[in-house]
Formats: C-alpha cells, structure tokens, sequence
C-alpha cells in the first residue's frame, strides 16, 4: 500500500517498490497531454471566483494502466440553475463525444484544490461511488497555485480497499475503524501519472516552441516564500484546531464511558452485597434487573471526520515540507553565490558580479 | 479575342504588357490566345475542370444556390456560359468596363490597350465554376498578389509579393489547448475522411480575436457535397456554454492545407452563427514539412450585383499562454525527447535543479557572446548590450551583512516550519495509536 508519507516523490523509482505492493487494479496512469492542458484551462478560465473546478475524465484501461484520453468540465453549481440536471448533462456531453470517435468510457474525474486541501466528506463519497461503480476510476488532484510557483501538480489518488469497505459498511464508529486498522495514512493512494503524448502533438510541440516568443518563466528560482508559506500554515492552523476539538469530544467521550463503566461496576457490586446480605438473611435476592437500561452507554462519536482531518493535517504538513525543501535548495543556492561574491567581488567586480547578478535576476 | 486586332496594335500592345511587366504569365497567356480557364489565367497553377450538373445538395448548399445575392456559388442553370466563356472576351469586357466600378480605373488611361493591363484586372472565379462568367475589374490598387477565392495556397505563397503583404484585421490569439485537441480530434478522424472540420470558441475583442476553445464537428465530405451535422455543432455548444457562459462561437477550424471550396459554404453557414466568423487551418499532413497553422476572414470582392466573389484574407496568429498553461506546455515539451514520449512528474527538488541548470545554460550563452564581443570576434550589438546594463543595473544594491541577515533569517523560517509540521504529523499519529488502544 503506497502510503502518502513516500508520496513525496513520485518519481517511478519510489513507487515501483510501493508500486508491487499496489494489489488495486490500476498500477500508472497515463496522462495525454491534451488532458493536461484543458484542465489547466478549465481551472483558469471558470475557477478564480469558487474554490474548486470539477469534472469528468473519459478514456481506457489497458492491462494495469489506466489511460486518460480526454475530458470535459462540469458546469459550476449556481443558484439560478435550479433545474440543472447533471446527470442529463454528463449523458449529453458523453453521447455528443462518441460521435466524434472520443473515448466514451468514464474513469474518473478530477478537481482543483485550493492549497492542497481536497481530504473532505464530498470528496470521499464522490470517489466512493465511483470506485463502487467502476473499478479503477481515479481522482486527479491538481493544485493550480503550485502549477503558477513553477511545477505542474497533478497527483491522482485512489481509495484504498480497506476504506473501500469501511465506506460501503457506513460503520463509523470506533470500534469498526478499530476492526479495520485504519490510519489516516491509509486512506488514500497515491499512482503515478505518466504523461504520454502522441507523434502528432509533439510535432505540435516543436511547432509552438519555434514560433512563440514567450519568454520562459522562471518562477521555480522564485525565492519569495512567505506568502504561500503563511497561507498554507492558516490552513493548517484551521484544521489543527479542528482536529483538538475532535479530540476533545472524543475525550470526554471515553471519560464518560469509562466513568459509567464504574457505576456500572460500582452498581453490580452493591448489588451483589445487598444479595450477600439478604440471603444471610433469607430474603428473597433483589431481582436482576437490566443493566444497560439504567446506564445508557453514551453515543460514540463517530470517527470518519477525525480521520479527515487526519488526513488533511498530514497533507498540508507533507505540502509545506516539499515546499520548504524546494526553498531551502534554493536559498542554499543564493547563499553560496552571494559567499562567492563577497570575495571575488573586490578582484574581478564585472565578471563576477554579472555571473551573481544574471542568477538574481531571475527572483 | 484579339484575333481582330491589326498586327501592329499587336505589337505595341505586347511592348506595353510586357513593360507593365507585373504578372508575366499573363502576357503569355495573351500571346497563346488559348481558351483556359481563369485560375490558369492568372496563376499557373491548379487546372480545376468545369463543374457540370450539381444536383446532389445538402440543405444547406440549396440554399446558397438559391440566394444568389452575395456569393456567386454555382449556378446551375447557366451551364452553357462556361463552355462559351473564354477568358477576355471582348465583348463582355467592355461591357464591363462601360458597366461598373471602374471610374476610376478608366480614368488612368484611354488606351484600349493599356486597358487591358494584366495589372489591374483580375478574374474572379466564381467559387465553384471552373470558368469564368465575367470578367470583373476590381479597382486597381489592389496589389497584384490579392487574393483569389479557393486559390491553393501555395501558388498564392509563390508569388514574391505575398509575404510583404500587409495584413487587416484583428490578430487572432490561439491557445495551445485548442491546437492540441485539433489535433487529437484529427487522429480520431473516420476512416476516409480526409480531414476534421470543428468549431472555434472563443472571445472577441476590439482587436484581437481570442480562440480558447474548440469540438470537432463530424461531417461528411466527397467529391460533391459537403454534409455537416449541424444540429450536433448547437448542441456542443449550449453544453459548452453551460460550463464557460463567456465562450461565443468566433470561427471554425479545418485540418488540411487548402481552401477547398467546400470551405467557402461552411464558412458562409459559420457567418450565421457569428459575425465575421474566422477560419483556422491546421496543416496536420504536414504537406510542406511544417504544421502550418493559419487563420482566415472572409471578405466580400468583386462587383456587386455582378459577380462577387469570396477572398479569404489572412490574419496574423499569435500563440498566447496563460502562466500556468505555459507551465504545462514546458512539461509536455519534454515529452519530445523521450523515445516513448512519456514524462514522469518531477519531484520538487530535481525541478529547482533542472530550472537551475536552465540557468546555468543561459549564463554560459551570455558569457560566451561577452568574452567574443571583448575579444573582438563578433561585434558588439547596442541593444544586447542595453539588455546587459539592464540585468546588471536589476540587482538592487545589498551589503553582504544585510544580505546573509535576510538568507539566514529566510533559512530559519523554512527550518521551523518543517519542524512544527513533523511536530503536528508526529502527534496525529499518536493520537489515532491512542484511540486504537
């Protein structure tokens, strides 16, 4: 089970280990690259003012690869759209795409996230159906705001089997979760996307380098990190206080149950005395009388929102050390030209300060 | 024809052809005195045979046969001009000079001879008669190059002229992504077709003409008659519309290198659905080597209320990027190189090197070319050199204690962030190991 503490990097070397041990259906995906390019869109053009963007992804499964083909984008849900019926959309848009020799066939569908949250109710019952549905749907996570700092992000996850069944049994309480052994790091797995693209596109490719004029971007030497690094912390705070709040239901909880448990004792006790005492007397022992009537055990709380947050926590705290990483590479980087500035800088001023300069100029 | 002529008005009036000196095949094509067809007339190029009886239509080209107010598409009930219709018939040509729009064409010389300068007449064809009609004058500043309706596009490319043209109209901006699903919908094509016909979604502006979308529409194309599934294309688009409500329809697109004439018709349907619709095409047979990507407009020409013709004018194009989609661009180009053309996603800290190489690359280029200019083997350019003082002068004046300050102050920052999210990872942990308990 490829655990999301190794999603870190999803180079095929790392996972071709956790990747053996994957008994789901689907091993890698394989991404075109035309996919790519319309979710970016989609999100660009319709998911500034809403948090997420969603929508379905179309293509086929081929031995123990999972091929993504094409995708259309769901409308948002607005208030005026009252009589929408998705449903009757999705059945349009997939008929409208047959006839022009799409693949037609429905393995998954992706969303955007906002700062790497997406671990939510809705999303773990939205992947849920479809999983039940179709076996080896996946869900594409794509992180826009990581995409601008400089590296598409594009993960795809799936549920694992054991929160396969935890869901279909609905059973939330502590002791299922308990039956199940389940960690918020097994909820999700992550595959490894590969993106494939066909001859054609790639002579598209060579075309469009020859003729744009565009400058390449070099966001990824940005060094100004406090603002996602701030933001990404507010998150975490949010879900952190979540997560004590849950903590604390679930302590008083298991203080209530234990404090009943010794009433309970407590009153078995005294029972057994009085009974002592009366037969010593002769009299007729108290009838037994029903137990779990008198101490109603308290309500369990339930624990699939604890093992969200969990989950959400561990993802933010896996986005912010990737983050860090990256940023420590490069302030290592800076740190060891401005070293070498400060010394050749009184030789040879214009040779090295335009080596030094060229390398800032780039922030 | 000029067989009426005396020899000597021949022979001046070949002097002065041939000093006008504009089109040479055309003073050729005086002196053969042959019955060819216009498009020969004036290009030596495609021989297009005369289109007899074209009863089979689709609705759609019904229609435009039956409105023969703007387009001149066939008229199927004058066969009997074309076979008669030569090229300059005397006769109709001063009919048509004496007739319309040619005041000022006249006024420039009284010559008959002159007259008949190969530089400003032009023969439109009508779009899909192989012969002419009439001969129309179109006024004459129109450079020799102009278009003509369904012309191939590489004669037009031949002529020396056409690259120095100058270009009206709004440039057209095209995202990648469009380009990429023209293509995927042009490998997914029906067996036998030869090419894709789609449409175009997009933005208009005031001078600029956005293409940010597209779907493919699935049509029928032979010999004849062009069918194209129209409802199909309205349904598409109210769907699309449902997702993105500022998306209008601004064009179409085909795969394939020519204007044929079916274009035209699908353009004039296209034209009812938006005004001044553009055409894209996109070589993906790679006829010339390259994927030649254009744009089009229609234009009307010729002589209203005589014969009036359809000139595609090209437009520029321009390949725009949002950040992010230039972002995924660059990893798709990568794909190039592989031989199986896969790409795994990076992880975080081989992209910072990979970007840092990039970097490194450019430094060592602009070094290059400073040590060559400092040593005198390539001469130094003023606006590279201005670019330079430029970078130089970018770099904002730090003293290297305020320098390291920052760094290290930066570096503990990202240090404590690292820890406290172990921290918090390190204690969630416990804390389900503690209700398992």
């Amino acid at each position: 089970m490829a655990s999301r503490k190794e999603s870190s990097s999803v180079s095929s070397t790392a996972m071709a280990s956790t990747g053996g041990t994957l008994d789901s259906p689907v091993k890698q995906i394989q991404i075109e690259g035309l996919v790519v390019l319309k979710i970016i869109k989609h999100y660009q053009e319709e998911g500034q003012g809403s948090e997420v963007v969603q929508g379905v992804l179309l293509g086929l499964v081929v031995d123990d690869r999972l091929e993504i083909t094409n995708c259309f984008p769901f409308p948002q849900h607005t208030e005026d759209d009252a009589d929408f019926d998705e449903v009757q959309y999705q059945m349009e848009m997939m008929r409208s795409l047959r006839h022009v020799n799409i693949d037609h066939l429905h393995v998954g569908w992706y969303q955007s996230t906002y700062y790497g949250s997406f671990v939510s109710r809705a999303l773990l019952d939205s992947q849920f159906s479809y999983q039940h549905a179709i076996e080896e749907s996946v869900v594409l996570i794509y992180d826009p705001i990581k995409t601008a700092q400089g590296s598409l992000s594009l993960k795809a996850y799936r549920l694992t089997p054991k929160l396969m069944e935890i869901c279909k049994e609905k059973d939330f309480t502590p002791e299922g979760l308990k039956k199940a052994n389940i960690g918020f790091e097994q909820m999700f797995e992550e595959v490894p996307i590969v993106i494939k693209n066909s001859h054609l596109i790639n002579v598209l490719m060579w075309e469009l380098e020859d003729k744009s004029t565009v400058a390449d971007k070099h966001e990824l030497l940005n060094l100004s990190s406090s603002n996602h690094l701030e933001k990404s912390l507010q998150l975490l705070m949010d879900r952190v206080d979540d997560m004590s709040q849950d903590i604390v239901k679930y302590n008083t909880y298991s203080r209530n149950l234990s404090k009943q448990q010794q009433q309970k004792h407590q009153y078995l006790q005294r029972r057994q005395q009085e009974n002592a005492q009366r037969q010593s007397r002769g009299e007729p022992p108290l009838p037994e009388e029903d137990i779990s009537k008198l101490f109603k055990p308290p309500q369990p709380p339930p624990r699939m929102d604890t093992l969200l947050i969990a989950g959400q926590i561990n993802n933010y705290c896996q986005n912010v050390k990737e983050f860090t990483s990256q940023n420590l590479g490069k302030l290592f980087m800076a740190e060891t030209e401005g070293a070498r500035e400060m010394q050749t800088h009184l030789n040879d001023a214009h040779r090295s300060s335009l080596h030094f300069h060229f390398l800032f100029f780039f922030l | 024809m000029f067989c009426h002529k005396n020899g000597e008005n021949r022979v001046q009036e070949r002097a002065r052809i041939r000093n006008l000196g504009s089109i040479t095949p055309i003073s050729d094509i005086y002196e053969r005195r042959s019955i060819i067809s216009p498009l020969l007339f004036a290009f030596p190029g495609k021989q297009r045979p005369p289109r007899s009886d074209r009863s089979v239509f689709t609705k759609n080209k019904k229609r435009a046969a039956q409105a023969k107010d703007t387009h001149t598409h066939t008229h199927p009930n004058k066969p009997e001009k074309n076979s008669s219709s030569t090229l300059i018939n005397d006769k109709a040509f001063s009919e048509h000079v004496s007739g319309s729009g040619c005041a000022k064409w006249r006024q420039q010389d009284n010559n008959p001879a002159a007259r008949r300068a190969p530089s400003s007449v032009y023969l439109m064809e009508s779009v899909r008669c192989g012969a002419v009609e009439d001969a129309v004058i179109s006024p004459a500043p129109i450079k020799p190059a102009c278009l003509f309706a369904c012309l191939p596009q590489t004669v037009i490319s031949s002529l020396p002229s056409f690259s120095k043209m100058s270009v009206f109209g709004p440039v057209v901006k095209i995202h990648p992504v469009v380009l990429a699903s023209i293509c995927d919908s042009y490998e997914r094509r029906n067996e036998g077709a030869s090419r894709v016909i789609g449409t175009l979604l997009g933005t208009i502006d005031k001078h600029s003409i956005e293409v940010t979308n597209c779907f493919s529409v699935p049509h029928n194309e032979s010999e004849d008659e062009v069918a194209v599934d129209m409802e199909f294309a309205k349904n598409m688009y109210e769907l699309h519309k449902r997702v993105s409500p500022t998306e209008v329809i601004i064009g179409w697109y085909a795969t394939g290198f020519d204007i044929t004439e079916h274009s035209v018709l699908i353009h004039e349907y296209y034209s009812r659905e938006a005004s001044n619709p553009i055409h894209l095409t996109v070589d993906t047979a790679l006829q010339s080597g390259k994927m030649n990507i254009r744009a089009y407009v229609s234009a009307q020409m010729g002589v209203p209320g005589k014969t009036v013709g359809v000139m595609f004018t090209p437009l520029s194009v321009k390949y725009v990027y949002y950040d992010t989609e230039r972002i995924g661009v660059d990893l798709l180009q990568r794909t190039r190189v592989t031989p199986s053309r896969t790409k795994g996603l990076t992880s975080d800290l081989s992209q910072v090197g990979g970007a840092a190489a990039r970097v490194q690359d450019m430094l060592t280029t602009v070094l290059a070319y400073i040590e060559d200019v400092l040593s005198g083997k390539v001469t130094a350019d003023n606006s590279v050199g201005r670019f330079l003082m430029d970078l130089v002068n970018k770099v904002p004046t730090i003293s290297p204690e305020d320098f390291e300050n920052m760094l290290n102050s930066n570096i503990n920052d990202l240090l404590m962030v690292t820890y406290l999210s172990n921290l918090t990872q390190a204690q969630i942990a416990l804390n389900e190991k503690l209700v398992l308990l």
